[in-house]
């Protein structure tokens, strides 16, 4: 009798949902249910399974086993198309809105009011939108092309789509990652009119602060398994990251504590600022060391190392390489100063796919493989690149073939050869074991520590923790643009580490 | 010890026919197959072919283009274009032609001739690596206004046929070959060294491979694209010279159809229009498959209305089969 009253006052309920990948449990038996009215938030470190959960509410993945009811019935979710008839609205991190249109003409793609001839009625069009928008308390022209808005506002806008479509159910992917501040407070503010419109809302962050500003309650995942579902007023953030985490300390006592010398500074950053991106960044870099900067999407970590290499430019700060202040707004200026660059986006800014190896290792040092009268000397290139194969241990036949046939992790091999082959004594490593295998991950973290022990300063950006905890001498956190502190790396004591970026990282109080 | 040198021996045999499979694959090759069938076929069927005479006025024909087809491949590999190149080359001879008009020293004509044609590549380069403009879209607007100039220029001071001393210089031969033919030579083999060897050069593929990250690596992207442009339409100078010397007076209607031609002859020799590929080997065997083609509808007596027709179906043919293939991997 309390079961079914329960099941039809419950907007969703997910019941003993899995989902196994090649090799990977990515959810086992992970239930929870949604109130109508109700922000429900969802958290887990990366990997802890709230994507693959998100796509199969979405019908973008299929559940291998589990069930899903809506208003107490039953619902089978095979596509995207299913899902959003149920009413169910995704707002993925990556937006899906075209830039070239207008607003109206986005919140109603395909499905524009049209007149008897089957011409698209524009007035119509536009008061539908205005209206939407309106009770949105959305103020935006409708008129505007949706790649004038700021970044915030084409937020606003792929709810009101989803809302346009009469969502009852709507599922937000790390909204706030590219946000700034008032921009999340408008959001918030939308999110509290949609809630009071009986509107279900799940809501996926990071940000442990906001979870305890606007949701009503939130269940915690890890490694695909559900831990709880809590009352946000029964919680608190320091129980909340307790449980996020949870894993076994051995794991990080693989790395080789060394004392950084600390006595040299190589390269440091005075109130380097850069709008909307980061401000009033001040750090040091000192020889030898790998100074670890964690922060989590959107912290302004990437935006940072692009701006110091010369690739963006920059507001106002200045630059000291061995205390002498230097412009840098190429990246062959950064080369020539001996700084090298290891980018998270191998594809499209790192490598030359459809060039060999050898072509790609020698990319930014090209100029040491000239004699005196500028000729490039080809064998010199190919038995660098044959040194760079076997020391990276590249899987290939020869340093002829093409880069874009290798695997994934190879490329990656490729990419740190790049770099390592230019012998800088600074070197920006952002993110380089994206989505590497175990192995190669350990070996690149080996080659990194090699390098620093050779007195070369290392920056490495990465967003595992674990990793950072490894090899990291010192860490830097950074939490939307600011650097919020500098941490000496504390090898014996992981699990509070880990806990001190964590806090750090979501813009909470380090001291709890 | 004794494995080791046999798996040493078992790569370098595995390199060689992986060389030999990479020659094969190329475009240039399958184009210089076709260029020696075609030639074989004409010496056999057409009277009066194989003979000196012959391959001196293919050579003429060839010649002056090849220096276009140069610059064009060079952009090409950059991810670049270049539409104007056909407005250069007449604009260098009108410039020169005013020049002769007002009896300026032969030499320093020519010299302020070639001059204009330069200044019209930096002019391209600087629309396209300065300001930002698509190249396709700068040299569309460069190739109409170039074309204007020179129409203006000769408009105002009518064509002059070229001084005693540059009809020398046209009759000047060595080996039975004319000197702009020999100057051909020097140019390929020097940018042949300079593409494959230079430093500078060797930067052009990285550019048109990924131009995100040739900036990356520290190369100069927007001096390298200028320089390109550049080259291009100095090279297309000199040929507008060479045409005016080669006729013995400048002429209104030089090079109207050259860009078209010669973009069409560097695809077909292997380069890719998005960059990154291509070679002045095969650019000069494209262009000389076309330049065949023209000499064998005379020599069979097929109207030349065909030419057309038959070129454009071989640059079909070229890149539908390097598509399918690439495909297929």
């Amino acid at each position: 009798m309390n079961n079914t009253i329960n099941k039809i006052d419950k907007l969703l309920e997910v019941k003993g949902i899995s989902k196994t990948f090649p090799g990977v449990n990515a959810l086992s038996k992970v239930g929870f249910d949604l109130n109508s009215g109700e922000i429900h938030a969802i958290i887990g470190e990366n990997g802890a399974g709230k994507s693959t959960l998100m796509k199969i509410l979405g019908g973008v993945e299929i559940e291998d086993e589990g069930e899903i009811y809506l208003n107490g019935k039953r619902v089978i979710l095979n596509s995207s198309y299913e899902s959003r008839k149920y009413g169910i609205s995704v707002v993925y991190q990556e937006l899906s809105l075209f830039p070239n249109m207008t607003v109206a003409e986005n919140i109603y793609p395909a499905r524009q009011p049209v007149n008897k001839f089957n011409l698209i009625n524009h007035r119509l069009l536009e008061e539908k939108s205005k209206e939407l928008l309106n009770l949105l308390d959305v103020n935006i022209s409708t008129r505007k092309l949706v790649g004038d808005l700021l970044a915030g506002e084409k937020q606003q806008i792929e709810i009101a789509k989803a809302i346009s479509m009469d969502s009852k159910v709507l599922i937000l992917d790390e909204p706030t990652s590219s946000l700034s501040m008032n921009e999340i407070k408008k959001l918030f503010n939308l999110l509290l009119k949609l809630k009071s419109n009986k509107v279900g809302i799940i809501y996926i962050s990071h940000h442990l602060n906001e979870i305890f500003e606007i949701c009503d309650r939130v269940t915690i995942l890890r490694d695909g398994k559900k831990i709880i579902t809590k009352d946000i007023g029964e919680t608190n953030e320091k129980e909340l990251a307790t449980l996020m985490l949870g894993r076994e300390v051995s794991e990080y006592s693989e790395g080789v504590s060394k004392s950084a010398l600390r006595d040299k500074v190589i390269l440091e950053l005075k109130n380097f600022s850069k709008k909307n991106n980061f401000k009033n960044i001040n750090f040091k870099l000192y020889k030898g060391e790998i100074l670890g900067f964690f922060g989590l999407i959107g912290s302004g970590r990437t935006e940072l190392a692009r701006a110091l290499f010369g690739i963006d430019p920059f507001d106002n700060g200045e630059i000291f390489l061995n205390d002498k202040p230097i412009k840098l707004d190429d990246p062959g200026k950064a080369i020539k100063q001996s700084i090298g660059f290891v980018t998270d986006d191998r594809k499209n800014i790192g490598l030359f796919l459809s060039m060999s190896i050898k072509d790609n290792i020698v990319a930014p040092s090209l100029y040491k493989y000239t004699n005196r009268i500028g000729l490039i000397n080809d064998s010199k290139i190919k038995a660098t690149a044959e040194e760079y194969i076997k020391k990276l241990k590249i899987s290939t036949p020869s340093a002829d073939r093409d880069v874009i046939y290798l695997s994934g992790g190879n490329q990656q091999k490729v990419l740190m050869g790049q770099w390592f082959s230019t012998n800088s004594n600074i070197l920006i490593v952002d993110e380089p074991t994206r989505g590497i295998d175990v192995g190669t991950k350990a070996e690149i973290h080996n080659l990194l520590e090699v390098l620093a022990n050779s007195g070369v300063s290392i920056i490495l950006i990465s967003s595992e923790i674990p990793e950072i905890l490894k090899i990291s001498d010192r860490i830097a956190v950074m939490h939307k643009g600011n650097l919020i502190n500098i941490f000496d790396n504390d090898k014996s004591d992981p699990k509070n580490m880990e806990k001190l970026l964590i806090f750090n990282a979501s813009g909470l109080d380090s001291k709890l | 010890m004794e494995e080791l040198k046999n798996k040493d021996l078992m790569i370098n045999e595995n390199y060689a026919i992986r060389l030999l499979k990479r020659f094969v694959n190329q475009r240039e090759f399958s184009v210089t197959i076709l260029f020696i069938l075609l030639f074989v076929a004409l010496s056999l069927t057409a009277r009066n072919f194989f003979t000196f005479e012959t391959l001196r006025a293919f050579m003429l024909a060839f010649s002056i283009d090849a220096l276009i087809a140069i610059g064009m491949v060079i952009l090409l590999i950059g991810g670049g274009f270049d539409l104007s190149v056909g407005s250069i080359l007449a604009l260098s001879g009108a410039v020169m032609n005013l020049f002769l008009h007002f009896n300026l020293n032969p030499f320093l004509s020519v010299f302020l001739g070639f001059l204009a044609g330069v200044l019209a590549g930096l002019i391209n380069g600087l629309l396209v690596s300065r300001i930002g403009i698509n190249a396709l879209i700068a040299t569309l607007a460069t190739m109409g206004i170039y074309r204007s100039l020179s129409l203006i220029t000769f408009t105002s001071v009518g064509t002059k046929s070229i001084p005693e001393v540059l009809n020398k210089l046209a009759d000047f031969r060595i080996l039975g070959l004319e000197f702009y033919v020999w100057l051909m030579f020097l140019i390929v083999i020097l940018f042949s060294i300079g593409l494959n060897k230079s430093r500078f050069l060797r930067q052009v593929y990285y550019m048109g491979g990924n131009i995100d990250s040739a900036r990356l690596s520290g190369m100069n992207v927007k001096n390298l694209t200028l320089i390109n442009f550049l080259i291009t339409g100095s090279l297309a100078s000199l040929a507008g010279i060479l045409y005016v010397i080669r006729f013995r007076a400048a002429s209104v209607s030089l090079g109207t159809n050259t860009a078209l031609d010669v973009i069409t002859a560097v695809i077909i020799g292997g380069a890719s229009l998005y960059g990154g590929r291509g070679s002045i080997k095969g650019a000069l065997t494209g262009l000389g498959l076309m330049v065949l083609i023209q000499t064998g509808l005379v020599f069979w007596g097929v109207d030349a209305n065909w030419q057309r027709l038959i070129v454009g179906a071989i640059l079909i043919l070229a890149v539908s089969i390097d598509v399918l293939t690439r495909r297929k991997k």
